[in-house]
């Protein structure tokens, strides 16, 4: 999969079943200032797993890799290219 | 009867009250508040419509002119014991919401012109997070609050985007988690003490420097994840309320914990009149109580399996459910299940209050803090949550239960531990 496809998979989910219709979501958006809570992130995890056959390790799972769609494809990316 | 029998029996959903305690800088007049509110009410009928349940449950909503609610009472308080009294007494009354009294207000005055509002609210009516909304709106510091009508702030239920043909399978499931669950049923303080009425609820708060504050959510970080300080809170509270029933020598088939999960749409904080808060149960056998990270690493994968396994919207099913078929069927499933328990604990974490908070009618907000009560079993409640840049918990309880001196070693019990992340070497 390309990353353009990761990132428009990505901002899918969130746009339909995390966030609310009002709230302006692109690859930049600062999710954790938009709302972003722990089971929304959680449910980001699940899909990323179910969708790109990956488990995200715990490490990456900090502030920086998951403020944004653009970060989080370029981890799923990179992630991708070392499996 | 227990209370929350009476609850389902009445209504199908469980209406307990909770409170958002705000504390001004200055004097707040009674008169200011009640012209307030007497413009909210005409623009919010639902703030005084009475809940009727044939089958289904529906709003009946009065005209302005036959509406006495929301009510504004007035109190004094010259030192800190009596406006802890004051506060108790305010808790311990009943909303009258069968005549639609679902919000109240009281304001308590200070010697030193300080004022207290507290908000009283039934759960049957909005969430915390609608709740703080509608405080918002009142206070006038929600930004173009003047733009939504009820109808804006109005919701039915958040299984609505769910197919109908897809909501008994879901709510089968959840009736299978509390089977499984069953297997190690809750304990709590409440049905150990074989108490059938209680005198009444009581509550404590301890808060945290932001230094301190900044300490425990970086431990949080450290050790239940980016995000996930609930985890963190949550299994500082279990292992501290394990520790007080072992203290007590009541023996232990396990715990079940009810945390409380935001299923609104995030970026919004509407609709307001609506309660999107699920339930997500999570169970602790015996052996994994007795240390912190063992509660930790089962509360994570609890959560992961419930995200994955689609049990919270399973959870809104089944009480979704309980509204529309007779209510008492949900309750004897849970009480056949747990023998006669709901919960060991309640916990909740409404997480950093918005910023429109902190202005109330032209007034700093210098203080604020949430006040739930519990349905009985099992009484008692823990609630985290950040204000002004520091972690304030609140424990409530029936006061038979606790002692007020154990209810503030408690705190600084599960203080200790946060601030302390006891999980192995730093």
């Amino acid at each position: 999969m390309e990353y353009d496809d990761i990132e428009a998979a990505l901002l899918a989910f969130l746009k339909n079943d995390i966030f609310d219709p009002r709230v302006e979501i692109n690859a930049d958006t600062n999710l954790i200032a938009a709302g972003l809570d722990s089971l929304s992130l959680l449910r980001i995890l699940v899909f990323i797993e179910d969708n790109f056959s990956l488990r995200i390790p715990e490490v990456e799972i900090n502030e920086e890799r998951m403020c944004s769609v653009k970060n989080m494809a370029g981890l799923i990316d990179e992630l991708w290219q070392n499996t | 009867m227990l209370a929350f029998d009476c609850q389902m029996r009445q209504l199908g959903f469980a209406g307990n009250q909770a409170q958002i305690v705000l504390g001004l800088s200055g004097r707040l007049s009674d008169s200011e508040l009640e012209s307030r509110l007497n413009a909210i009410r005409i623009r919010f009928p639902i703030l005084a419509a009475r809940i009727k349940r044939m089958v289904h449950p529906w709003w009946r909503f009065m005209s302005p002119a036959k509406q006495d609610y929301p009510g504004v009472r007035s109190h004094e308080a010259v030192d800190e014991k009596e406006l802890h009294s004051i506060k108790c007494d305010i808790l311990n009354r009943p909303l009258n919401t069968g005549s639609g009294e679902l919000v109240r207000f009281d304001l308590i005055h200070m010697k030193e012109a300080a004022t207290e509002v507290i908000m009283t609210w039934s759960h049957m009516l909005m969430d915390v997070h609608g709740a703080q909304y509608l405080l918002g709106i009142i206070g006038k510091s929600v930004p173009a609050e003047d733009q939504y009508t009820q109808a804006d702030l109005l919701s039915g239920s958040y299984t609505e985007r769910l197919p109908e043909g897809a909501k008994l399978p879901r709510a089968k499931k959840s009736f299978a988690r509390v089977d499984e669950l069953a297997a190690y049923p809750p304990v709590s303080l409440y049905t150990c003490a074989s108490q059938t009425v209680f005198s009444g609820f009581d509550y404590r708060v301890v808060s945290f420097s932001p230094e301190q504050t900044e300490k425990i959510l970086t431990l949080a970080e450290k050790w239940s994840g980016f995000l996930n300080s609930s985890a963190f809170y949550a299994a500082a509270a279990v292992g501290r309320f394990y520790q007080l029933l072992e203290d007590r020598q009541i023996s232990s088939y396990g715990c079940v914990v009810p945390i409380s999960v935001d299923l609104r749409k995030k970026g919004t904080y509407l609709p307001v009149f609506t309660n999107q808060a699920a339930t997500l149960l999570c169970g602790f056998a015996p052996e994994l109580l007795c240390e912190f990270d063992a509660i930790l690493e089962s509360f994570k994968q609890q959560t992961r399996a419930a995200v994955r396994e689609d049990l919270i919207i399973s959870n809104t099913c089944a009480m979704e459910f309980a509204r529309f078929i007779p209510a008492r069927m949900y309750a004897s499933k849970i009480r056949k299940a747990f023998a006669g328990e709901i919960a060991s604990l309640i916990f909740a974490n409404p997480g950093t209050t918005p910023g429109f908070l902190y202005e109330f009618m032209g007034h700093t907000v210098k203080s604020l803090n949430h006040v739930p009560t519990v349905v009985v079993p099992p009484g008692m409640g823990i609630v985290f949550y950040i204000f002004s840049g520091r972690l304030h918990i609140t424990l409530v309880y029936v006061e038979s239960l606790l002692v007020p001196g154990e209810a503030e070693a408690f705190l600084e019990a599960v203080g200790d531990h946060l601030m302390s992340g006891l999980c192995g070497a730093d």
